[in-house]
């Protein structure tokens, strides 16, 4: 017994259409991917001929094997995982605390408070004050500069907080009533019942700290330090051609071949791109996430 | 029960985060310490006066500021041995390979804690030398400095000197030519021409690739390819250009107002038009003309030498009796040829007026200058990194590229005899590079020209605006080839130049060649 409603052909073609455009597209997205993917598998000579498009030519494993093998790339991926670890727990920790409160809209002067969050989000002083600052707390060459200044985003916070006041009021005052003190209704009902909004700020979190450049660059000048991005970024720029004709013989000498640089970028790639399938879903959830109030 | 749990999980969250902030800041404190910069944390207080105690000449950590480098400075070998030799433990922080001038900058105007920096970027040392930023060295070397004396010649010392003051110890670069015409020599045998000695033989030549095609390219057959310039280096010297800049009776002339660049314009434009130079070469990379040189398909290839070991390696598996060599100087219409020099200093190192130990800096210099201790920072040591045969410095492989291969961001000042000597060693990493590199640079006097610029003091305008000019020249020369050449183009190229501030710069440039 059929029981489904018959679509007309006309549907089923159009249908078929948009599938086969979107899968496509994907494809397409993925060409480029791919090609970085078999360079890293390929041998150097065939890289520079122009030998190898989507399926590695003259495979080896040695590229990968090297980079593996790399200290500073062992080094630098470590220190991306701190930052990403430590940055992420503070930062969700720090917002979710101060998000609370200012959910609370009859605590007396909470509206200026928020005030003050929002300023900072429009104005701020910008990259020299910025980075004196950092240096005057004697934060230069230490990680804490990538972590403490963005434990707050005030973004991230208000989302929390809209978040926090689509909560049913009444589930504090019944909690309240049974004679739960404040800390016990925070521990015990709100914490509990947030976790689909922390799992998408803590998201957002990791994907910041782990592909934030820009401020290791500044902060940091202790090799040692290096995060991934950073020595990523150098890696990849080593061989453009701006660099080729402005960097001296010596280091153009010790330039590292081409396959070592794709194989850098997969290995590189690989951790954040087993996590993102697994919290997809809480991205997509995490753009909704306080937007309709109830 | 798993409220409890909860519970103890943040509570665990909160220490743990608490507990890292804490062991951050301890790092810090503890760093500080070592270079004596917080005298107040506990730590550098307790150590301070044992040390002084135990050995009162006891000789400072320093802290450097360096021009990035892929390896890591501080567990380099080279850090070691001149730890080793001269006593003095360097810290060595590192400067980003993009943009490296503008995060010196920053460095430099927020108060730098360093004991020297090198400057990759002169024009940046004179900035803060004129800014009275740093530490005048004159004095200094006179007193612990016979070794910089010896090494460095006065010219050198000369060029980091600001109003009498010598500023900075300046480390030369290795004078060569860096670009030639890469041709493939058995090419040349199977369509019976020889090497190509003047303009029209190169034309000649070319013609007999694209015709007989004797790679068997088919229509992927490219006598010539080149990437997106608009200079390409033995042409030019064909027409008596030299690069951007070009003396002429005497005087500083841009290439924008050259007399030849019509000449020179019209003459790539023709082998454009024939089909002779690479359809595509406006918008190819560099990776873009070595694909096709390495793959086969073209016969000539503009090239630098030091590219050379990849394209040997990729050649010689697509085509394994594939041959090549540079083109020697071809000589031009009017007998013109040769070559642009490349040369200079590589870095300028000076000493902040804030660093601590300016006389530490100095006597570590002059240390590392000593000419059996530089020989081992540059090349190492006989037998170990590399042997000696017939004069010739050769290298020890692996050893010597992973133990003096990144040597040179540690030298600070040449021995100026010998380090040409010592820095070939570097050269025969691979065959094909060394004798590549002889073709081009072991030939005479009269045709080997010096970049005009090389040695220039500090040149404001020049400094903000060369880079523009530069590419205003190359764009309006590419689209001078691609679209045709006349004196309408090569006016409009004159304006561009003007207008991004040539005339200016040109005038800066003649004051101070009339000057020397």
């Amino acid at each position: 017994m059929e029981h489904s409603i018959k679509r007309p052909w006309s549907e089923k073609i159009y249908i078929g259409a948009v599938y086969v455009i979107l899968i496509g597209s994907g494809i397409l997205c993925l060409f480029p991917f791919l090609n970085v993917l078999a360079k890293s598998l390929s041998a150097n000579w065939a890289i520079i001929s122009g030998k190898v498009g989507l399926l590695p030519v003259a495979f080896t494993m040695e590229n990968v094997m090297f980079v593996l093998r790399d200290r500073l790339f062992q080094n630098a991926f470590l220190i991306s995982v701190f930052v990403t670890v430590v940055g992420s727990l503070g930062a969700v920790l720090f917002t979710a605390v101060s998000a609370y409160p200012l959910s609370k809209k009859h605590l007396p002067g909470i509206k200026f408070i928020l005030l003050l969050y929002i300023f900072t989000m429009l104005f701020n002083g910008g990259l020299v004050p910025t980075y004196l600052l950092i240096k005057n707390l004697h934060l230069m060459d230490n990680l804490a500069s990538l972590i403490l200044p963005a434990l707050i985003n005030v973004f991230n916070l208000l989302l929390m907080k809209n978040y926090y006041e689509s909560l049913p009021e009444s589930l504090e005052e019944s909690a309240k009533l049974d004679g739960a003190s404040n800390l016990r209704i925070v521990l015990s009902i709100v914490i509990p019942i947030s976790a689909p909004v922390f799992a998408t700020i803590s998201l957002f979190y990791a994907v910041y700290f782990w592909s934030n450049w820009f401020h290791p660059m500044l902060y940091l000048n202790d090799p040692s330090l290096k995060p991934l991005q950073l020595y990523l970024r150098d890696i990849i720029l080593q061989a453009s051609d701006e660099n080729l004709l402005n960097q001296d013989i010596d280091a153009l000498l010790n330039l590292s071949p081409e396959g070592i640089r794709n194989a850098t970028i997969i290995v590189s790639t690989i951790p954040i791109l087993l996590v993102y399938p697994m919290l997809q879903k809480y991205f997509i959830k995490g753009i909704l996430i306080g937007s309709v109030k109830g | 029960m798993s409220r409890k749990k909860g519970l103890a999980a943040l509570l665990v969250l909160l220490l743990s985060f608490a507990t890292i902030l804490a062991a951050c800041g301890g790092n810090n404190k503890d760093a500080g310490g070592n270079s004596g910069a917080s005298p107040a944390s506990p730590s550098a207080s307790a150590k301070a006066p044992e040390s002084s105690a135990a050995a009162p000449e006891e000789k400072p950590v320093l802290k450097a500021l360096r021009n990035y480098m892929q390896d890591d400075y501080n567990s380099y070998p080279v850090n070691q041995y001149i730890q080793e030799k001269t006593g003095y433990t360097v810290r060595n922080d590192m400067l980003p390979q993009e943009k490296p001038g503008d995060k010196l900058n920053l460095i430099m105007a927020s108060g730098a804690d360093y004991d020297f920096i090198d400057a990759m970027n002169t024009q940046d040392f004179f900035n803060f030398a004129k800014n009275g930023a740093l530490t005048d060295l004159t004095p200094l070397i006179e007193q612990f400095g016979p070794n910089i004396k010896q090494a460095l010649s006065p010219e050198s010392l000369a060029g980091a000197t600001v109003d009498g003051k010598i500023y900075g110890i300046p480390t030369l670069n290795v004078s060569y030519v860096r670009d030639g015409l890469l041709i493939r020599t058995d090419w040349l045998d199977k369509v019976g021409k020889a090497m190509p000695k003047t303009l029209d033989e190169f034309v000649d030549v070319l013609k007999a690739f694209k015709e007989q095609d004797p790679g068997g390219n088919g229509k992927n057959n490219i006598p010539f390819t080149i990437d997106s310039i608009g200079l390409v280096d033995n042409i030019m010297g064909a027409f008596g250009i030299y690069g951007q800049w070009n003396e002429l009776d005497g005087k500083p002339v841009n290439v924008s107002s050259h007399p030849a660049l019509k000449d020179y314009a019209s003459f790539v434009r023709s082998l454009y038009e024939q089909g002779l130079l690479d359809k595509e070469f406006a918008t190819n990379k560099s990776a873009t003309s070595a694909e096709k040189f390495t793959s086969g398909r073209a016969g000539v290839i503009w090239a630098r030498w030091s590219s050379i070991p990849g394209y040997d390696e990729a050649i010689k598996k697509n085509v394994p009796d594939a041959a090549y060599q540079f083109i020697p100087p071809m000589t031009g219409p009017d007998g013109q040829s040769g070559f642009t020099q490349i040369g200079g200093f590589n870095k300028i190192t000076f000493v902040p007026k804030s660093a601590k130990h300016p006389e530490d800096v100095v006597k570590m210099v002059n240390a590392m200058l000593d000419p059996e201790t530089f020989k081992g920072i540059f090349v190492g040591e006989e037998g170990v990194t590399y042997t000696l045969e017939n004069g010739n410095y050769m290298p020890i492989e692996p050893a010597f590229f992973e133990q003096r291969g990144s040597a040179n961001n540690f030298v600070i000042g040449m021995d100026e005899a010998n380090f040409v000597t010592y820095w070939q060693a570097r050269l025969q990493k691979s065959k094909a590079m060394f004798d590549n590199f002889q073709l081009v640079n072991n030939i005479p006097k009269e045709q080997i020209h010096q970049d005009v610029l090389a040695f220039a003091p500090y040149l404001p305008k020049y400094s903000a605006n060369g880079a523009k000019l530069d590419s205003a020249v190359n764009d309006y020369l590419i689209k001078m080839i691609v679209d045709g050449v006349s004196d309408d183009s090569i006016a409009s190229l004159q304006k561009a130049w003007n207008g991004a501030g040539g005339e200016e710069v040109a005038q800066e440039v003649s004051v101070w060649y009339a000057s020397k």
